[in-house]
């Protein structure tokens, strides 16, 4: 057992045995940071990778994330007691007045598989608990979701609400009526297409000391 | 910049002097042939252009969003009110609507204004669990049929406005009163595949993984629910004289899965299907949302200019149009983004370009899906004012 196997594992699917392969290398004396980031975190950089390039689709993100956590369930206590950082902190919503949420789990599936910690505060989601959200936690960066165009004015307001609270909050915007140019007109940081791009951008976003 | 009112007005008072010597019956047949010329690739007098919306008759026309969902005579007279705000168009693509008429296409919930959502806001499919992995047994047990009603009665409806199901709601004759008014109605029955029935039932996610890991019980179970689903779709618009069925497609876009899961999961249904409606003498309007570019040659399997493609904006329209261009009617594909926040000269631009460069032939300007609820109306009419301006 060893890290390699774990790593191949996620990209394998093997949700029901990498609890135990996360077990075997621990209990051999692995390093619960080392199994995160080179048996958990990179196999996902690489799932990410594979999907922007057409090779892996949806049902394959999922299923590579669902084995993750499965590994990751395993290695929380050890990380907690350690004090483990993650790799930064993104608060998601899909904005007031949006019901739809698919985009937003999948975005938040990538950001956790990529060792980031998500404060998912659902659909609906009026600007103040945004802006609440960014008080509360030490945020890097805001995701808004939308579906509609009626509700995409919402994002607008949104971000203006949280920069005002904290300038230094990077703020990324994604949905299927939402462009790249409609988020650069709102001065959103950056937009993201897909899942695996909001990922990667949040990468890019926060820069690891 | 274009006068879209200028340009609007001249063509709105031809129509209406046309329309004193003609009669509304025969623009409806003028109108009506234009179509059927776009689609069977004989040489139209010009381009033609269809409206499709919903929520956008709502906001144009000042009518609250409840009201306008209260019943089917009611959004039918506020789409036609939108109608004369727009001032022309060939055809509407569906003409009327019913928000828990959605529940039978994704098999799940809708939120409606005015009972779940403030009166103003627009309704929203609710994406939930309300089919467990074991339904699956259950649908080879007691058949599609039976089980799809006891689903929607005891899992989707319970919670409804009963007043508001469509078989509490009395029937309105909309190809009539459209018709009236010299519009033809393109859609009169909708269907789409298993695929996304047990998508919408299960929730993404769940059915997702039910491809991965019990693939043979989910064809097996499609086998089952797909002799099915045409049937309805092909009587309605048959008994109606509606020359058109809806045959819709949005999670089934090859963009969300493999090539070997689409070809087990998704085209053989999805062929069926549009087979059947052409054996019934209809013209399949296929409503592709997201992205279908991987697969556009399979298309090439349906008769030429026997069929409409409809794109959303996601799929690349001019590359529909290499793949396509010769043997299927393209439609679309105004972006809905465009028609909310963008302008009049933007939306003319694009459409006259879509005009150029997808028609003349095998072509019917449309936005890309609906004309989302808060287009701005210059935005429409420009739309449409680009097709106009042809002749």
């Amino acid at each position: 057992m060893s890290i390699e196997a774990i790593y191949q594992a996620v990209l394998d699917y093997q949700k029901d045995e990498i609890g135990g392969l996360v077990t075997g290398v621990l209990e051999n004396g692995g390093e619960p940071v080392a199994i995160l980031n080179e048996g958990l975190i990179a196999p996902m950089d690489e799932v990410g990778k594979r999907f922007g390039e057409g090779y892996l689709f949806i049902p394959e993100m999922l299923r590579a994330a669902q084995t993750m956590k499965a590994g990751l369930e395993v290695l929380k206590p050890l990380l907690v007691e350690s004090e483990t950082q993650p790799r930064g902190i993104v608060v998601l919503g899909t904005v007031k007045g949006d019901l739809h949420d698919i985009g937003k789990n999948l975005v938040k599936m990538m950001l956790e598989g990529g060792g980031f910690q998500v404060v998912d505060l659902g659909v609906d989601v009026p600007s103040a608990k945004f802006v609440e959200a960014v008080k509360e936690n030490r945020v890097h960066i805001v995701g808004l979701s939308a579906l509609l165009t009626t509700t995409m004015p919402a994002m607008k307001e949104t971000l203006e609400k949280v920069k005002a609270e904290n300038p230094a909050v990077l703020v990324m915007v994604g949905g299927a009526p939402v462009t790249r140019e409609y988020a650069e007109s709102i001065g959103a940081d950056a937009y993201a297409a897909d899942a695996a791009e909001a990922s990667r951008h949040a990468k890019e976003m926060v820069v690891q000391p | 910049m274009i006068d879209t009112k200028r340009n609007f007005c001249l063509s709105i008072s031809t129509k209406e002097n046309e329309g004193e010597l003609l009669g509304n019956e025969s623009i409806l047949s003028e109108r009506t042939t234009r179509i059927k010329n776009a689609v069977a690739f004989k040489s139209p007098d010009r381009v033609p252009v269809v409206l499709e919306y919903a929520g956008f008759a709502a906001l144009v026309t000042g009518t609250p969003m409840a009201e306008f969902l209260s019943s089917p005579a009611k959004a039918t007279q506020t789409m036609i009110q939108a109608y004369k705000l727009v001032g022309d168009g060939d055809a509407i693509n569906y003409g009327s609507f019913s928000s828990y008429g959605l529940s039978y296409l994704f098999a799940a919930k809708v939120r409606v204004p005015g009972v779940d959502l403030p009166s103003d806001e627009i309704w929203q499919v609710l994406e939930s669990e309300l089919m467990t992995r074991e339904d699956y047994d259950r649908i080879l047990d007691i058949g599609w049929v039976n089980f799809f009603r006891e689903f929607l009665t005891e899992r989707v409806f319970n919670d409804a406005e009963p007043s508001l199901l469509p078989e509490n709601q009395e029937g309105v004759d909309v190809l009539g009163l459209w018709g009236e008014e010299g519009v033809p109605v393109l859609s009169g029955g909708d269907v789409t595949t298993p695929f996304e029935l047990l998508c919408g039932g299960r929730s993404l996610e769940k059915f997702f993984m039910d491809l991965i890991e019990i693939p043979e019980k989910v064809v097996a179970v499609m086998d089952e629910i797909v002799q099915h689903l045409a049937e309805g779709a092909i009587r309605t618009a048959s008994d109606r004289g509606y020359p058109v069925a809806w045959v819709g497609g949005w999670r089934t876009a090859p963009s969300m899965i493999s090539p070997d899961m689409w070809e087990r999961f998704v085209w053989p249904y999805f062929r069926r299907l549009v087979n059947e409606v052409l054996e019934a003498g209809l013209i399949p309007l296929l409503h592709l949302d997201a992205n279908w570019e991987r697969e556009l040659g399979r298309f090439r399997e349906f008769p030429k200019g026997r069929v409409i493609m409809a794109l959303d904006g996601d799929t690349d329209i001019f590359k529909a149009k290499e793949v396509l261009g010769d043997h299927m009617c393209l439609m679309g594909d105004v972006p809905a983004t465009m028609l909310a926040f963008g302008t009049p000269d933007e939306v003319y631009a694009y459409s006259s370009k879509l005009i150029r460069e997808i028609g003349p032939e095998g072509f019917i300007l449309q936005s890309g899906c609906d004309i989302p609820a808060n287009a701005k109306l210059e935005n429409v009419q420009a739309m449409v004012a680009a097709a106009m301006d042809q002749s």
